[in-house]
């Protein structure tokens, strides 16, 4: 299974690719913006992507739609400081599968991980 | 095919049986008619035989006569004329025979078949006369009359073929052949008689007649092997056994001279004798097989007459059974289909009471069965489902309507979401009073919670309503969205007034068989609990500011608080008034005026440690520290303004307080000693005064030095209760009436006098004393003798000190009567144990007619306690 | 002008309980809030690393977190469990915090609550400037032994 990281710092993406290598995914890229991940996605069609909203660029949200557009399939986690509902919500609606709030914890992305890839 | 399908059972049957029945008769039409024509044929078979007998006993007279004409002619008339006449004779007779027959009525049937063959047979019989005429004449030769005689009887040997070739029997047909060919055989024989006769005459064959008879030897010879050949066993028999013997020599011996043709010199009568013997014996054999194959016929065509009528009998029998069993089966089957038609009728209208009785066991009686199985399943399920039926009522009267009783009385808002949004019909109660609005059922949720929220919930609402029925986003990870998880409600009651509540809305997914079925929706009225929050919390904070000021005002004289807050106020009237009065050119004339002021204020507050006041006015100085210098809009001042408002409250607010301590203070100053002994000291002074009343005995109970004395709280409870019961002794047992007083000096009340002091630094003395008659030690005496606690003897050896330690002892009482003052000779043994409690000694000094005193020293050894108590 | 004063409460409130929650959650070391106060713009207290968010919408402003080069550090040895970042990294966790911080914010103010994303700064830049007549709160904060400043510049 691959995985894409979209997030504008580079410590916190570091930091999801640390919490994460219990899981054996496959690292295909990181991107620090949406416009860098669309292109990601539409070359290398990650299975799951996880995506910052607040981006230089390109924000999330339409990135996510962008990327839906290209591939429909991927399962997108949304991890954002924006901790408000209408934001959640609208990712739900643009097609993302999971949800997280930042400060994100390991058990935090693990639990989220395992509800976004029905593992138990 | 509709047509036969519209047909009632009865008429199925018939046409079903009919063609067969149609099949089976023709069948036996056949057997019967072919058995008919086989007696038919047979009997014209055995007519035929008849006339052929009759034919082949004419051939043979008319061979005799042949022989006996031609012997008549070759000898010129000189010989054979008797015998020719008497064979004239027979033959006339075989014509005779054959005509009676002829005309014989019973045969006219058959032999109208055969018409031409007999008309043919009848002319050549008719030549005869004719060809005797020219015999008689000699006017042919040997040979033509034998021709003449021969051509007639190969005429009629011809028709007897024709006439028994009509039967169909293979056997028969085969023997008749065997005959025919045998009386051809025998023709020959009767030429060759008459040939003979000519060569034995003459004494030699003329070429002619030679060629002639050995071509009849080879014909007769050829003839009788055919019928060997061919004819029964039985036949082929008789024949050898019948044709033999010396006239068959004889005929061969002489046949021998005849194919020599020389010198024939045997008698021609001789040899005419002896042919015909053995003609004789051929016809013998020809009546043999002539009568065998009459009488076969005749068995047959019995046999086949027998065959036939039974067959038709039987036909007929078996015709007649199957019809009646057709009749009873389908009768049968009719009448069991009517009676099952007639029991599911019943059935279809519900009664199930009978089963049906079908006693046939085909598979209308198995279907009856069946059926009665059914019926019984039916009844059974009809059962079931009666008690289903209960079941279920008895389901919606107590779950159900429990179900409503709990949704009419749980506090929660509950309903259910279906995939459109709608509230379900069914919702609690509780509902209506949340959302003030009735009939809530039906409603579309997300529309209806619109105009209760702020804006950026609703539209949040609708996202999330919508994707709690996508089962792709897992339930957990949307509850985290869930917008009105907490959120403040307004609805428009009826009054006009917008009110706002505090709810609390959760969601979870129904879910049948992988798919969400409905979204429980659960709404908490949380409004109460919020408000009381609220209110605890403003409470709290006013409490603590409270205190806080409270605390402030009781670290400071009240007259100095009181002169501050009164030159606080009117400073602060101040800064109004010259708002009032200020033009809006000098605002930084007024803020620095306000500065001032303010400033002068704080100054004062913190000369008399007033911290809470200093914060206060400092935040203003760094409000208007802020606007100084700038450009200063009206707000800003109302801002300020705002800020001194509200120090000027707080300072009103201490004021009153500080009104409020002084009442306290004032009222309080008697009471405000804590380790007084007041309480003791009135506690005992009530008990006194009420024994006094109950008694009617008068007292004047008195303190010495109690007041002044710190009395340690580990004292106050005992020793009181010890100065009750000894208040009640004196009552009881001490005080004398008022009269024994007056005439004894004393006063007309009792005295009673209590001490208390500290000696020798380390103990508490306490002295009880009343001036009434004091302790009567005979009654004492007396009394404790006669509740036997000591004896009489005793009493003699016992001092005045130990007799009053009598009064200690448990059951003595000396009162006359028991009242709630004494009597219970319990008193003083509690005062004893009181003191022993207290680690204290007493002493008891009693003057009769003068006073009763007990004075108690307890230890006051807990320095450290009565350290702690004086804090 | 009570709710003015309200507001001043509430919204240092929200941000202290951001920064806290912030440091509770990730390094179950909560950061102790010191006494807020008001603070004149041209003389900001400003730490080695800065990182600062904008806001817009239905608010208007700024919000930075200013710390030592230690506890930024600090936290991305325990994330990433780096020990000599660069300064990049540095900056970097500078903005991510402030953008966390700032953007948990939101669940109290809505999503018209904008944030801009994080501008990080070393020092003190020569060009800082902020909307003029805007309060500005200074919360001191402490995490372990590093010292903090979540600056509030909202209308």
């Amino acid at each position: 299974m691959t995985l894409l990281i979209v997030d504008d710092s580079s410590v916190m993406r570091r930091t999801i690719e640390k919490h994460l290598s219990d899981y054996h995914l496959d690292i295909i890229g990181t991107a620090g913006n949406g416009r860098d991940a669309v292109q990601i996605v539409k070359d290398k069609r990650p299975d799951v992507v996880t995506l910052d909203i607040t981006m230089p660029e390109m924000d999330g949200l339409t990135c996510l739609e962008n990327i839906m557009e290209v591939h429909p399939q991927a399962k997108v986690m949304i991890i954002t400081a924006l901790s408000d509902k209408l934001t959640g919500l609208q990712a739900l609606d643009k097609g993302a599968r999971g949800f997280l709030y930042k400060p994100v914890s390991p058990e935090d992305l693990t639990k989220a991980f395992d509800k976004l890839l029905n593992r138990n | 095919m509709n047509l036969f399908s519209n047909l009632a059972i009865r008429d199925k049957f018939v046409v079903i049986v009919l063609p067969l029945l149609l099949a089976a008769g023709y069948f036996v039409f056949q057997e019967v008619s072919s058995n008919y024509r086989t007696s038919q044929e047979l009997n014209a078979l055995f007519n035929g035989i008849q006339v052929t007998e009759r034919l082949s006993r004419l051939v043979h007279e008319i061979q005799k006569e042949r022989g006996n004409s031609s012997g008549f002619l070759s000898n010129a008339g000189a010989a054979f004329g008797p015998e020719l006449e008497a064979q004239r004779k027979l033959t006339d007779e075989s014509i005779a025979d054959l005509d009676a027959l002829l005309t014989d009525t019973d045969y006219q049937e058959f032999l109208s078949q055969y018409k031409t063959v007999l008309t043919d047979i009848r002319e050549d019989v008719d030549k005869i006369p004719s060809i005797r005429e020219r015999v008689n004449q000699l006017d042919l030769s040997p040979n033509q009359a034998i021709d003449l005689y021969t051509e007639i009887n190969t005429n009629i040997l011809n028709s007897i073929s024709t006439l028994t070739s009509t039967t169909d029997n293979k056997e028969m047909t085969e023997q008749q052949i065997a005959f025919i060919n045998f009386l051809k055989s025998k023709e020959r024989a009767g030429i060759e008689r008459a040939i003979g006769s000519q060569g034995f005459s003459n004494g030699q064959l003329n070429p002619e007649s030679y060629a002639r008879f050995l071509e009849l030897v080879s014909a007769q010879d050829a003839y009788v092997d055919a019928f060997l050949g061919t004819a029964d066993q039985k036949y082929v028999n008789y024949f050898n056994k019948t044709v033999t013997g010396s006239d068959v020599e004889e005929v061969n011996r002489m046949r021998e001279q005849l194919f020599a043709n020389a010198d024939l010199s045997e008698d021609p009568l001789y040899w005419f004798a002896q042919i015909t013997a053995k003609i004789n014996l051929l016809k013998k054999v020809e009546d043999f097989i002539a009568n065998d194959i009459k009488s076969t016929a005749i068995s047959i065509a019995d046999s086949a007459n027998r065959i036939f009528v039974q067959f038709l009998a039987i036909s007929i029998v078996l015709s007649i059974v199957d019809l009646y069993l057709l009749y009873f089966i389908v009768s049968n089957l009719v009448n069991n289909i009517n009676i099952l038609s007639a029991f599911s009728r019943r059935v279809a209208q519900g009664d199930l009471s009978k089963t049906v009785s079908i006693r046939s066991k085909d598979e209308v009686g198995q279907f009856a069965n069946t059926f009665n199985e059914m019926v019984g399943s039916l009844k059974i399920s009809r059962e079931e489902l009666a008690k289903e039926k209960e079941k279920a009522e008895y389901m919606y009267e107590t779950i159900y309507k429990q179900s409503e009783v709990v949704f009419e009385n749980v506090q929660q808002g509950i309903f259910l979401l279906d995939e459109n949004f709608k509230i379900s019909n069914l919702y609690s109660a509780a509902m209506e009073d949340i959302f003030q609005r009735k009939d809530i059922g039906g409603e579309n949720f997300v529309q209806f919670m619109r105009p209760r929220l702020v804006p950026r919930d609703q539209d949040a609402l609708e996202m999330f309503v919508k994707h709690l029925f996508n089962t792709d986003i897992d339930e957990s990870v949307l509850s985290q969205l869930n917008p009105v998880e907490s959120v403040q409600i307004f609805s428009n009651e009826d009054s006009g007034n917008i009110q706002t509540r505090y709810i609390q809305i959760t969601f979870s997914r129904v879910m049948n068989e992988g798919e969400i079925s409905s979204v429980m929706v659960t709404v908490l009225d949380q409004t109460e609990a919020v408000l009381m929050q609220q209110h605890i919390k403003e409470t709290e904070e006013k409490n603590k500011h409270e205190s806080e000021q409270l605390l402030s005002i009781l670290k400071i004289e009240p007259v100095v608080l009181k002169d501050f807050i009164d030159s606080s106020k009117k400073s602060l009237v101040s800064i109004s008034e010259r708002y009032e009065k200020s033009q809006k050119s000098d605002i930084q004339a007024l803020i620095t005026f306000t500065f001032n002021t303010v400033h002068n204020i704080k100054g004062n507050a913190s000369l008399i440690d007033l911290q809470l006041i200093v914060d206060k006015f400092h935040e203003i100085e760094e409000s208007l520290v802020d606007l100084k210098g700038k450009n200063v809009s009206v707000n800003d001042f109302l801002k300020i303004l705002y800020k001194i408002n509200e120090v000027d409250a707080v300072m009103s607010n201490m004021k009153s307080m500080l009104l409020r301590i002084a009442n306290v203070y004032e009222q309080m100053t008697d009471e405000l000693d804590d380790n007084s002994n007041n309480k003791f000291i009135d506690s005992l002074k009530r008990g006194a005064r009420r024994m006094s009343k109950d008694s009617g005995t008068e007292l004047n109970f008195r303190f010495e030095n109690v007041e002044d004395f710190n009395l340690p709280e580990r004292f106050k409870l005992p020793l009181k209760d010890v100065l009750i019961q000894l208040i009640r002794n004196t009552v009881a047992h001490g005080a004398e009436p008022s009269e024994e007083r007056l005439s004894a000096g004393k006063t007309k009340e009792v005295n009673i006098k209590v001490g208390l002091e500290e000696v020798d630094g380390q103990h508490l003395k306490v002295t009880y004393k009343d001036d009434g008659k004091g302790i009567d030690l005979d009654q004492i005496t007396k009394q404790a003798i006669e509740n036997g606690l000591i004896t009489e003897e005793k009493v003699a050896n016992m001092d005045t000190k130990e007799l009053t330690q009598l009064i200690f002892k448990d059951g003595l009482s000396t009162a006359s009567e028991v009242t709630h003052l004494s009597g219970r000779g319990q008193g003083m043994s509690l005062v004893q144990d009181l003191t022993d409690k207290m680690k204290g000694k007493y002493t008891i000094t009693s003057q009769k007619g003068e006073s009763f005193e007990m004075t108690f020293l307890l230890p006051l050894e807990n320095q450290q306690e009565k350290t702690a108590i004086e804090i | 002008m009570e709710t003015k004063q309200s507001k001043f409460e509430t919204t240092c409130q929200l941000f202290i309980d951001s920064v806290n929650n912030y440091f509770e959650h990730l390094t179950q070391t909560p950061a102790e809030a010191g006494v807020p106060y008001l603070k004149e713009q041209d003389n900001l207290m400003l730490k080695e690393f800065t990182g600062m968010i904008g806001i817009s919408g239905s608010r208007k402003g700024f919000v930075y977190i200013s710390g030592n080069q230690q506890m930024y550090s600090d936290l991305i040895e325990l994330f990433v469990g780096l020990a000599e970042p660069t300064t990049e990294d540095v900056l970097d966790m500078a903005g991510e915090i402030s953008n966390v911080v700032s953007g948990n914010v939101r669940e109290t103010y809505g999503s018209d609550f904008m944030i801009s994303v994080p501008i990080v700064f070393e020092g003190r830049p020569k060009q800082l400037k902020f909307p003029s007549e805007i309060p500005v709160y200074v919360i001191p904060i402490k995490w372990k032994s590093h010292e903090a400043f979540v600056v509030i510049g909202l209308e």
